[in-house]
């Protein structure tokens, strides 16, 4: 039973001289408990393609179902807040706040009861592999890696089913993005999440269940 | 309440030491020069109905205000309604006799006999004295009796009793007025003092128009003054004056002055303390506007600075299911807490609460134009910015 799925999903930028057809009659489906893979060469659409799947872009043309329900008609953000969580190639942490915090915000804007909520931040912290000395530590001072990491959490302890990608482990070394990829899987087969990895790597895309190539906006169809 | 605002603010002391500050010191001169504004208008209004317009009857040449010896008309005129009765107030009349204890012959030049119309009549006595002099009862000048206050030294060997003295009025002795002989005795009962040495004394103004009857046979007086009942009316005061008395002429010749009475209305400093008055008033109309731009540009200031690298911050709210109501919203009480708690604060302290809100209000105003603008981003900037 496929949580999320595109439908003739097609999606153009519109500015003063040209109009960029990004995405063009893309469908495809993603089950909860798999991982997927999206490649393709620079340009070929697949960060649009991303941000339609995650409700920041409505599409031109066809249409993006999350559980049967077109994101047009979805309330967006909290589609975002309780669904599907975005994981960026960096940046995805406040500045401000430290590791633990950043991994409450979500839950605060959910209203959970705070104890509940620190004991899931606690539980996904030390889950993606950061220790306890480093909760209150700020993202400046913590690795990219961990960085990621305490991002994944964060989507992990707020109960986002769905998991959408862009390069996460474009700025790591080989090591922390095994790192980070291997946790993807973990969470993919024993929490049953939809894991969406957009990535450059063919190692990494490998080892996901599904691998769909991209080009030039449009979707091959992959193994 | 929005997650981590206090730690957010906490974390960025310098921003926020600055809006407290910012927001402090114009909140603080807001309310201050809004009290200073009200106070002065106060004082303004104050000075328009109570501000005490001395006006004096003279000579023509505006160099005497006594011993004027004037027909008594003049006295009438100043206390008919017709007349300038419903444009004064605190009127003082003073009549001027000589009397002396024995009968006067040509080389006793004897002393001075002043009718009274009321206490403030009397000359004031020396500088601090608190009054210029002491009744033994409030109501003697209501009172149809023949009373007389005498210098202190007197009173003491008087008090009570009774004093006898020849009465002399200097009427008589005018070619145009003299018809009797204008002397005779009276017997006055003492029930006051006027502190400070001298021989004079004051009876009340009904005793002195008695007086003048049976010595005379005229009604005159020797000095009027008071003030202006209101004192937006000068003008009106003036010109009804002027049905009776002159303007004062300084060059006019000696006869002629001392047979024409003019008034004078003595405003200087009225119209000095008014302008005085209305020029601050007008200064702070000019200041408490640009104080309230001030607190508008120091909100979008400090707004500005706060939200200005943290498009990102603003755009991962976003991702992460933040309405951009909500965020606004969050942006909003952000920035405003401090100044917030700063202006309730200096509000309170100065009992000023209606300019405290306004200084926040503009405060506010700014912070909203610098935020909307970095609140209303695209959670889709931080996917591009990394290509
Ligand atoms: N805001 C925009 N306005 C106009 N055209 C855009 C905009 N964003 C992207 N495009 C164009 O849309 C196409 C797809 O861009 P997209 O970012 O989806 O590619 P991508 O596959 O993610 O590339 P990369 O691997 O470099 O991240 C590109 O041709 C790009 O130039
Ligand atoms: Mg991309």
């Amino acid at each position: 039973m496929e949580i999320l799925k595109a439908e003739d999903l097609s999606f153009s930028y519109q500015n003063k001289y040209q109009t960029v057809h990004a995405v063009k009659h893309v469908s495809c489906g993603f089950e909860p408990g798999k991982t997927y893979a999206i490649v393709g060469k620079s340009g070929s659409g697949k960060t649009t393609l991303l941000s339609l799947l995650a409700g920041l872009e409505l599409p031109t043309e066809g249409q993006v179902l999350f559980e049967g329900k077109s994101t047009r008609e979805l309330d967006c953000d909290a589609y975002r807040r309780d669904d599907a969580a975005v994981i960026y190639q960096s940046y995805n942490l406040f500045p401000l706040l430290t590791a633990e915090e950043n991994v409450l915000y979500p839950l605060k804007l959910k209203k959970v009861p705070r104890a509940e909520a620190r004991d899931r931040a606690k539980k996904e912290l030390l889950a993606v592999g950061i220790e306890e000395g480093e909760f209150s530590r700020f993202p400046a001072q913590l690795s990219g890696g961990q960085q990621q990491r305490v991002a994944i959490a964060r989507a992990l302890a707020a109960g986002n089913r769905i998991i959408l990608a862009d390069e996460p482990t474009g700025n790591l070394d080989i090591s922390n993005g095994e790192q980070v990829v291997e946790i993807l899987l973990r969470l993919a087969r024993e929490e049953g999440r939809c894991v969406i990895v957009i990535t450059h790597d063919m190692e990494i895309a490998g080892m996901m269940d599904r691998i769909y190539t991209m080009r030039d906006g449009e979707l091959l169809c992959g193994e | 309440m929005e997650p981590y605002i206090g730690k957010r603010l906490l974390r960025r002391p310098w921003l926020s030491g600055l809006s407290l500050v910012l927001s402090g010191v114009l909140a603080f001169l807001l309310c201050f020069l809004s009290g200073y504004r009200q106070q002065q208008e106060l004082r303004l209004q104050e000075t328009r109905e109570s501000f005490e317009i001395e006006c004096v009857v003279t000579d023509l040449r505006g160099s005497k205000s006594s011993s004027l010896l004037l027909d008594g008309e003049y006295a009438d005129f100043v206390l008919a309604e017709e007349g300038l009765a419903p444009y004064i107030r605190d009127l003082r009349l003073v009549k001027e006799f000589r009397y002396s204890y024995e009968p006067p012959t040509e080389n006793t030049a004897g002393y001075d006999l002043l009718g009274v119309n009321c206490e403030a009549a009397i000359p004031a006595g020396a500088p601090g004295q608190e009054s210029a002099c002491v009744l033994l009862r409030e109501d003697f000048f209501e009172r149809d009796e023949d009373w007389v206050l005498v210098p202190e030294r007197l009173y003491r060997e008087l008090e009570g009793e009774t004093l006898t003295v020849y009465v002399m009025d200097p009427a008589a002795y005018r070619p145009q007025y003299g018809g009797k002989k204008g002397l005779g005795e009276i017997s006055f009962t003492v029930v006051g003092w006027v502190p400070g040495g001298g021989e004079t004394l004051y009876c009340s103004y009904s005793t002195a128009r008695r007086l003048m009857d049976s010595l005379s046979g005229k009604q005159t007086v020797d000095a009027i003054s008071f003030h202006a009942a209101h004192n937006d009316e000068l003008d009106a005061l003036q010109r009804a004056a002027g049905r009776k008395f002159s303007r004062v002429q300084p060059n006019a010749t000696s006869r002629i002055s001392s047979i024409k009475p003019a008034l004078t209305v003595y405003d200087e400093q009225y119209r000095a303390t008014l302008a005085a008055l209305e020029q601050n008033i007008a200064r702070t109309g000019r200041l408490l506007p640009a104080i309230a731009l001030l607190s508008l540009g120091a909100g979008f200031l400090i707004c500005f600075l706060a939200t200005r690298g943290e498009g990102k911050s603003y755009a991962l709210m976003r991702t992460l299911g933040m309405t951009q109501g909500r965020m606004l919203g969050s942006v909003m009480l952000e920035q405003l807490l401090i100044p917030l708690l700063i202006s309730a604060a200096v509000g309170a302290a100065l009992g000023r609460p209606g300019p405290a809100a306004v200084s926040l209000g503009f405060h506010a105003l700014g912070a909203l134009a610098a935020a909307v603008k970095h609140v209303c981003v695209s959670p889709n900037a931080i996917l591009r910015s990394q290509e």
